[in-house]
């Protein structure tokens, strides 16, 4: 019995899936790495001191340490990179398991790749279709947001099959450039706090200013935050002519729509969390994604929409919503929105992508040797996607 | 603090008091909840709950000592709970340890209100990254503790005591890790209850 203790502590983990990563192609930008026609071949080979690092983090464990590692992207070698465990409290493994990670190209050299500082590997924790986040990133750019783009990859880690999974595009400084007229303002992280066991949702809230995350930008001691917090308190009844000026109220509407949408109940509207804030110079704020793998998820009758519905149908409910939804004129915007969003997204391109999605990637789904999605898990959900997106096509 | 401990534990150790031999080890559990206020930089709000889940007491009867204003028992309690997420959850492995010298005083029946001056010690080591490198470091709190509460003893078998207390402590925190080292200081308070078996020195008007 010890030595088969002993063997199993030693063993070499899940047998490997099938090899399901497209051949590779010409590298020309990083249009490849974010392809919904693709699946990317990536390897990590993580030498022994940094496997230990990585071993030792924990889902309560803030912040996590980077180790290093080589990658090779689709044959391209990546040399000396970042990794570091992503994910919180739903979505953290352990890097024996199936790990959320970041691979952080210019931490340790600082050389980018294709001109990208690092890109999230996700887990596609909770749900089978391999295919939900990207959808979601997809829908956020449809109804003209700006968004990451997203791709998928087989991942190799030091040789073993870790099975599919999602990339995500960074919002960096380059993607700051690639989505506005000027990259230099400040970028905030409005994601929850984890102090140990304690979560802090973060929302604009006057003396709260500073739960925002800087990412990129200067610091400012959150005074851009704060003129948004301010403006919320004047706006006891009506919005106040500040508030309406430092906010891209259309924008921002449009973004929550998506989300009732999607049903993406973990995000800015419903669940103040997973979004980002970017302050153009001389520009309103502009609100973004981020994380967004608990939108059209196989919600059950008891949740909000019920059964067969992925959308989700109560008001958001948030700082900026609630003095939103309290004003008339921007009550008509709030209607108004939703009703473009709907056209937006209703077009069948959702579907079409989806379809696509569906033929590339079930093999690797069920055949991923770290998350075992049945045959029949992974029909039955694609199944019920597809049925709502059909559904929400040509709806007006 | 620690001295007096310390000299109380090696009086109660070292004689050959009646209460020896009447078994003066009692042990139990307690648990609580309550809040902690710490510094704004390790939680934006500075205040975080505080949960004491599964901790173990072993209370120890002090009862020949001679002082003036004897204590009556010598508390000790393990935060085992806390240990065991931390333990799993992160990586900084704590655990909390408080001892604290108990005076009595009888209330009503087999009611005593029990008065609790303490030393509440935190230890733990960290695993920290130092030249991409994974290394254990010790941490360490050190926090002034005490409680106050009221006690009912059950003197037939088996001999119990419930309590039911107000704990609070104060102190500061260190961590040595080179990438994120800080002294903070930290402030909690929490209701706790707890259930002892053994035989704890008994109310003065029990005797």
């Amino acid at each position: 019995m010890i030595w088969l203790l002993l063997a199993c502590q030693t063993s070499e983990g899940p047998a490997p899936g099938p090899e399901v990563f497209s051949p590779p192609t010409a590298h020309i930008g990083h249009d490849w790495l974010f392809s919904p026609q693709r699946i990317n071949r990536i390897d990590i080979e993580i030498p022994d001191n940094s496997w230990a690092i990585l071993a030792a983090q924990r889902r309560f464990s803030y912040p996590r340490d980077k180790a290093m590692a080589t990658a090779t992207l689709d044959g391209e070698d990546a040399g000396w990179v970042g990794v570091r465990l992503r994910g919180g409290l739903g979505s953290f493994e352990q890097i024996d398991g199936k790990p959320k990670l970041e691979l952080d190209f210019n931490a340790f050299t600082g050389e980018r790749f294709h001109g990208l500082e690092s890109i999230s590997l996700n887990n596609r924790s909770g749900y089978c279709t391999g295919m939900q986040e990207n959808l979601v990133y997809a829908a956020y750019d449809q109804a003209g947001l700006v968004t990451s783009r997203t791709g998928h990859a087989q991942v190799f880690v030091n040789g073993q099959d870790y099975g599919l999974y999602v990339v995500v595009e960074t919002q960096d400084d380059r993607w700051l450039r690639r989505n506005f007229n000027d990259p230099s303002g400040n970028y905030y992280d409005g994601k929850y706090h984890l102090s140990e066991f304690w979560v802090h949702w973060v929302d604009f809230d006057a003396g709260k200013d500073n739960w925002f995350d800087l990412e990129e930008g200067q610091d400012v001691d959150f005074d851009d935050i704060g003129a948004v917090s301010q403006a919320i308190q004047e706006s006891q009844d009506s919005m106040s002519p500040a508030l309406w000026s430092l906010v891209d109220w259309p924008q921002l509407l449009a973004l929550m729509r998506v989300e009732m949408w999607t049903g993406n109940a973990d995000s800015y509207g419903h669940g103040r969390n997973n979004y980002r804030v970017y302050f153009e110079p001389g520009r309103p704020m502009v609100m973004a994604p981020w994380d967004t793998d608990a939108g059209l998820v196989d919600v059950s009758e008891d949740t909000d929409g019920g059964s067969g519905d992925m959308a989700l149908r109560s008001d958001p409910e948030n700082a900026l919503a609630q003095v939103c939804l309290a004003d008339p004129d921007c009550l008509a915007m709030w209607v108004q929105a939703g009703e473009q969003v709907d056209a937006d997204l209703s077009d069948g391109s959702l579907l079409t992508l989806a379809e696509g999605y569906q033929e590339l990637l079930e093999e690797g789904i069920v055949g991923d040797p770290r998350r075992a999605c049945s045959q029949n898990a992974w029909a039955t959900q694609t199944e019920r996607l597809l049925a709502y997106l059909e559904s929400r096509t040509g709806e007006r | 603090m620690l001295l007096l401990l310390a000299s109380v534990a090696h009086a109660a150790l070292s004689s050959d008091y009646p209460g020896a031999t009447q078994r003066p080890w009692a042990i139990g559990l307690s648990s609580g909840a309550g809040f902690r206020v710490l510094e704004p930089r390790s939680i934006p709000s500075g205040l975080a709950p505080r949960l004491d889940l599964l901790q173990l007491e072993v209370r120890y009867s002090l009862e020949p000592c001679t002082w003036s204003i004897p204590p009556q028992r010598l508390d000790l309690q393990l935060n085992t709970g806390r240990f065991a997420t931390t333990l799993t959850g992160t990586t900084s492995a704590r655990l909390p340890v408080t001892a604290y010298l108990t005076w009595l005083e009888p209330f009503w029946r087999r009611h005593s209100v029990s008065i609790s001056p303490g030393m509440s010690a935190e230890l733990g080591r960290d695993l920290v990254v130092v030249d991409q490198d994974l290394r254990r470091r010790p941490n360490a709190s050190l926090a002034i503790a005490g409680r106050i509460g009221l006690e009912k003893s059950r003197f037939w078998w088996p001999a119990s005591t419930t309590g039911l207390y107000l704990q609070g402590q104060i102190g500061t925190a260190l961590s040595l890790d080179p990438n994120h080292r800080f002294l903070e200081r930290e402030m909690s308070v929490a209701l706790q209850y707890s259930v002892a078996f053994g035989f704890p020195p008994p109310p003065k008007d029990a005797r």
